[in-house]
């Protein structure tokens, strides 16, 4: 590598340093998302599952059982852990699905304008009032003969596209018209190439931080769905799990069995929690405004003066 | 002087934005009075602190900004009052029985989803006692007359109106309930020449038939001519010429009043015998030293660089801060 | 008022739209569920194909043995009229039926959420907004952002863990006791029935008022720096006359806009916080035909919370030009 790259390498990595540990939030965000990363792709080789129950029932997290058992008498880590995979996986494709399409159709809507922009914005206007999760449910239970991950986020990314769209579609439509832009334009530069060099480029933060609501949004349908039972399940998806503790594990009636109702909805909220701290941060990044009164008080706080 | 009352008078009137080094002193030590009955034109470049200098008149000064020093005694309550020590009930009935104030721009000082005629009430509500609200709003249609408006502008809402009626209206809002001094900043610069002339005609005729006192702050020479009874220069935050309008005109004592009466082109006059002031406006972060103008003036001396210079009285009712007027 | 139609086409069209995405998924779809259920009624339980026809058309509303294009039809004219389906589990009832007994309940919990959550989130927003900046503001913005991104139905479960079966201060499940009061319009009945919505409209109501709250944060604070606050202030105008009515009335316009989403959402989370609390509204069918593969029941309830959203849309769209004069008389 030359110096050149070299140096770029390491500024980009204190930059990314830097952004981590801007606020407390940040890194508490960070180090819970590379936890639960770690999590759903180590774990399941490090922590073992069984389907068959042969502990106590409803035992309470314990350091034999960091998360106690289930009322069949199965242990819960082993259970959340290999379920991590499938929510963060899953999560993933959904959000970058939702996100490429809500892109280009934005896109499309406010580059092209006319007739066509005011049709795209109407479908996106239709598909927004239509209640998404309902449709979801209705979708989801037809495709559930062919489990098929890519099908299913797919039907997932259904319900979070359109709002993302619309805000896409403004945000094109207020840049298009900037200088730099027009600076291309004006220089000769094709359609293609102000698209992606000189539109997206300045669209990218909101981009990101999208994505991450999207992500979010996916989570929330994604488990809720197998609450409901409406996704092809496996025992280890978080949502069968707190969906046998209250059917089978009877868990609102026998207090005892509360433990294997409340771990899941534990995992789920923390994971949640971070996801949104990890994106918050890049919203701060991402605002210079933000960011100078964040880093300016974090100085403060380290006793530097102004 | 028993003629003429004192209405108002600021001593070591300082106002300024910021913190620590970059503290911003956009009014700086400046002393003024004004007497009833005066028309007063502030005139100066953009960013020499007149609109600082009357939002502290109001002490309404937006943060990050402060008054800091100095007092603003105002005459009109029988015994003479230091308007900032009053606790912020008073000064929010101040504002407007007392002194009221028509905004540059004042376009979007009406608030978008209420009617206009909700405006006066809402005004009127929050000063006047209950069972004597009627009574004041019945002045309306005719202080809407006073600015050429017809009464149903008040059953509108602010954006049917066009830019030169919202100002007129904030004109009339602005006298709904007789105050004993009216600020106007900028009063038609945001407007068209034609309505212009029309504010500037209307503007002459409430002030001088109601014997208003006025103050307004305007780059506009014909409302400083027409309306004005006495004009002062602020520069740099600092006021450094003050006097009757005729003699101000006529005989400027101060450097850059007579550069700024160069400036400005007159219909008779020759075009190159305009003249523009060479240099910039100062950092008011960090003035220049002595007489803030010394950088740009023609005439200045050593003692110019170094000691500032502070107001001089020039005739009875005149004053100038320069150290060589006299050789003027 | 030209205006009022242009909103009143595109809700029908809406509304078109999803009875169109309906016949799509049931009739158009390759493996769509009525072929798999008739390949199931005549395959494996031995019926012929009139039969399965016949019972399969009553049940989806359809014509079943006629070309498309009248199968379409038919299914129009059908919800038209208010033929939804038939429940293909309970004795072929009319889903119609179902929804009048669903309905009521989903709107009474749905809408009290709502008003709640929004003036919530108004209230918390103004005053978060006013104090911009302070200790106050960050760490009420903070849990804000959290609150906002617990799932409603997480909400809903410790709510029901906690208040109802730990400490039994409400009850677990259902509308109303129907061993102890009889609906009708006696005060029992109305206080129980008070009493098991309160759970539900909580955890609406806290799962929602987060997002208007942070929202109503952002534009209160953009309203504060407009000039008629300004002015308002300079008049010498009261304060809390200056944060309502100069303030907030401006800042809780641009909100309206997210209304449509937001509204989607709640009804669409009505799912599952009636499947939490076994609340008998159009949310806990829908939950409970999904494990019965009672599929009438599920589109027609789909359908009718389409509807539902579109109207309140409209509502709350009607509401905005009320509050925002320079929409309607343009």
């Amino acid at each position: 590598m030359s110096q050149a790259s070299l140096q770029r390498l390491k500024n980009a990595l204190h930059e990314i340093y830097a952004f981590m540990t801007m606020t407390k939030s940040s890194i508490v965000g960070v180090i819970i998302v590379v936890g639960y990363i770690f999590i759903a792709f180590v774990g399941p080789y490090v922590v073992p599952i069984r389907l068959v129950g042969t502990f106590e029932p409803n035992l309470p997290p314990s350091l034999d059982h960091l998360a106690g058992t289930d009322h069949l008498g199965r242990d819960l880590f082993g259970f959340i852990v290999h379920g991590a995979m499938q929510v963060i996986v899953l999560a993933t494709m959904t959000s970058l699905i939702t996100t490429f399409l809500a892109v280009t159709i934005g896109t499309a809507a406010g580059i092209v304008g006319g007739k066509a922009n005011a049709f795209l914005t109407f479908c996106t206007d239709v598909m927004l009032t239509i209640p998404g999760f309902p449709l979801t449910i209705v979708l989801a239970t037809m495709i559930r003969g062919s489990p098929n991950m890519l099908l299913l986020a797919s039907v997932l990314a259904i319900i979070g596209w359109p709002a993302q769209a619309r805000s896409i579609r403004s945000q094109v439509l207020s840049v298009k018209n900037r200088d730099f832009v027009e600076a291309s334009r004006s220089v000769g530069l094709g359609t293609a190439y102000i698209i992606f060099f000189d539109i997206l480029p300045s669209l990218a933060p909101y981009i990101v931080i999208s994505t991450m609501r999207a992500m979010i949004n996916a989570i929330y349908s994604l488990v809720g769905l197998s609450i409901l039972g409406a996704l092809p399940y496996d025992e280890t998806s978080w949502g069968i799990i707190i969906n046998r503790a209250i059917n089978q594990g009877h868990a609102l009636l026998v207090p005892a069995a509360r433990t294997a109702l409340i771990v899941p909805l534990v995992a789920i909220v923390i994971l949640q929690i971070s996801v949104i701290l990890l994106s918050s941060s890049f919203e701060i990044m991402f605002n210079p405004r933000l960011r100078d009164k964040t880093l300016r008080s974090k100085k403060k706080r380290e006793g530097q003066t102004e | 002087m028993a003629s003429r009352d004192l209405i108002l008078e600021a001593r070591d009137l300082t106002t300024a934005y910021g913190t620590g080094l970059g503290l911003v002193r956009a009014v700086d030590d400046v002393s003024f009075t004004i007497h009833k009955g005066d028309r007063i034109g502030i005139a100066g470049e953009s960013g020499c602190g007149k609109s600082t200098f009357i939002l502290s008149l109001i002490r309404l000064v937006p943060p990050p900004g402060r008054i800091i020093k100095g007092e603003i005694i105002y005459h009109g309550f029988g015994t003479p009052t230091n308007i900032l020590s009053l606790p912020d009930e008073k000064i929010r009935r101040y504002r407007w029985e007392e002194m009221s104030m028509v905004f540059q721009g004042a376009q979007s000082a009406l608030n978008p989803v209420i009617k206009i005629k909700e405006h006066f009430i809402d005004t009127i509500r929050d000063h006047v006692e209950p069972w004597k609200t009627g009574e004041v709003y019945k002045r309306t249609p005719e202080l809407l007359k006073g600015v050429r408006l017809e009464e149903k502008v008040l059953d509108m809402y602010p954006h049917q109106l066009s830019g030169g009626m919202k100002q007129r209206v904030s004109i009339a809002i602005s006298l709904i309930l007789n105050p004993k001094m009216l600020i106007l900043d900028e009063p038609t610069s945001a407007l068209d020449l034609l309505t212009q002339k029309h504010i500037v005609d209307m503007i002459s005729d409430i002030c001088m038939s109601q014997n208003l006192t006025t103050i307004f702050v305007t780059h506009d020479v014909s409302l400083l001519a027409e309306v004005a009874t006495e004009i002062a220069i602020m520069y740099a935050g600092k006021i450094v010429e003050s006097a009757p309008v005729r003699d101000l005109f006529h005989g400027p004592k101060h450097p850059y009043t007579s550069a700024l009466m160069n400036a400005i082109p007159s219909l008779i006059g020759e075009v190159d015998s305009v003249r523009s002031i060479p240099g910039e406006v100062p950092n008011l972060a960090n003035p220049p030293k002595g007489c803030r103008f010394h950088p740009r003036c023609p005439y200045a001396v050593d003692i110019c660089k170094g000691v500032e210079p502070s107001m001089e009285a020039t005739g009875s009712e005149s004053l100038v801060a320069c150290h060589r007027w006299k050789e003027f | 008022m030209r205006w009022v139609y242009v909103r009143l086409i595109l809700a029908a069209l809406t509304i078109f739209t999803t009875t169109n995405i309906i016949f799509f998924l049931i009739r158009l779809m390759p493996g769509n569920i009525v072929d798999y259920e008739i390949n199931y009624y005549v395959g494996e339980m031995g019926w012929t194909s009139e039969e399965a026809y016949e019972f399969l058309s009553a049940a989806y509303g359809l014509t079943l043995d006629k070309p498309f294009h009248e199968q379409y039809l038919s299914f129009m004219a059908n919800i038209f009229t208010g033929e939804l389906g038939r429940s293909l589990r309970y004795g072929q009832m009319p889903v119609i039926n179902i929804v009048a007994t669903a309905i009521p309940w989903t709107v009474f919990t749905v809408s009290i959420s709502l008003f709640a959550s929004f003036l919530l989130g108004i209230v918390c927003g103004i005053f978060t907004a006013y104090r911009h900046g302070s200790k106050s503001d960050k760490a009420l913005t903070v849990s804000s952002i959290v609150v906002d991104a617990i799932p409603n139905y997480v909400i809903a479960y410790f709510l029901l863990i906690l208040l109802a079966s730990e400490w039994d201060i409400f009850p677990m499940a259902l509308a109303y006791d129907v061993t102890r009061v009889k609906p009708g319009f006696n005060l029992s009945f109305v206080l129980d029935v008070l009493w098991h919505a309160t759970l539900p409209v909580i955890s609406y109501t806290v799962s929602q008022f987060a997002g208007w709250a942070l929202m109503m944060r952002s534009t209160t604070v953009s309203v504060l720096g407009e000039d008629y606050v300004f002015a308002a202030e300079a008049r010498g105008l009261k304060g809390s006359k200056i944060m309502w009515k100069y303030v907030g009335r401006n800042a809780m316009l641009p909100m309206f806009t997210l209304l449509a989403i937001r509204i989607g959402h709640i009804f669409g989370g009505s799912t599952l916080i009636e499947n939490v609390f076994s609340y008998p509204g159009m949310g806990k069918y829908i939950a409970d035909s999904i494990s019965t593969r009672d599929y009438p029941i599920m589109q027609g309830l789909f359908f009718i919370i389409a509807v539902s959203v579109t109207l309140s849309n409209l509502l709350g769209d009607l509401l905005y030009a009320r509050l925002d004069p320079r929409v309607r008389l343009k």
